[in-house]
């Protein structure tokens, strides 16, 4: 089953997605990391996903979403510990050309 | 060239078997002695297939979704998935990168590019109103098991 947990870190929101990003488990993914925006207004929301078994072009879409969501608020989007599998569609997006990677959580 | 092994595939198009889909075809290309990453790669390529079929193909509606996949004797393998529903009107449109049909969506429009960036080769037969076959191959390097 794919879950998502967050964890509060003052101005940091971090979330992180354990199981498989697709267009299925986008859906509540999304809804639940909008709820938190919403609701906490972070300056940065990091997006861990070391334990994202699978991701498909779905997960992209839902990165990007995010990415806008946190621009538009004047905050920052941080995606960190790329796992293999999520890395390999990813690194064909391009879109590491406009987000901030890191490696390890912050 | 005859096929070595090969299974099919009939199931609703629900988006939570776009999971289930994968898995199968991905765990009947396992039969052969396979990378990890090629198994990575079909999986993603299967999953992007799939998904189109359930919201593009069938939008709104529900129908059913067909998975062939032929291990051929020189370990090709070769997966077709095909639907019933609405059909591409430009398939060349549809095949651009970062190209969507759905608009005000989160869908990135990669779907096929990641399918060409995972597989050898991939083709797409389409006729609006009459369903849409993605056919996907790619060879596998591998010991005879």
């Amino acid at each position: 089953m794919t879950n998502i947990s967050f964890v509060q870190q003052g101005k940091r929101l971090v979330a992180t997605i354990c199981g498989e990003v697709d267009q299925h488990t986008c859906a509540s993914l999304r809804r639940e990391i909008d709820a938190r925006l919403a609701h906490e207004l972070p300056a940065v929301l990091e997006l861990d996903l070391q334990k994202v078994t699978f991701m498909d072009s779905s997960g992209i879409g839902l990165i990007l979403g995010r990415y806008k969501r946190m621009s538009e608020a004047g905050g920052k989007l941080v995606v960190s510990r790329v796992s293999d599998t999520s890395g390999r569609v990813i690194g064909m997006s391009g879109i590491t050309k406009i987000l901030d990677i890191t490696e390890e959580q912050k | 060239m005859k096929a070595k092994n090969y299974m099919r595939l009939r199931f609703p198009s629900k988006s939570v078997n776009e999971s289930f889909s994968r898995a199968a075809v991905s765990a009947f290309a396992a039969t052969l002695d396979i990378t990890v990453g090629d198994l990575a790669d079909i999986k993603t390529a299967v999953s992007e297939a799939v998904t189109n079929s359930i919201i593009h193909g069938y939008a709104d509606s529900e129908g059913e979704i067909f998975i062939q996949a032929v291990i051929a004797a020189d370990n090709t393998l070769k997966i077709t998935v095909k639907d019933n529903g609405c059909g591409i009107e430009d398939i060349k449109l549809a095949m651009q990168p970062t190209y969507t049909g759905i608009k005000n969506s989160e869908r990135s429009g990669l779907g096929f590019s990641v399918m060409k960036a995972f597989m050898d080769s991939v083709s797409v037969r389409s006729k609006k109103g009459c369903g849409t076959t993605v056919t996907l191959i790619k060879k596998l390097a591998c010991e005879d098991a």
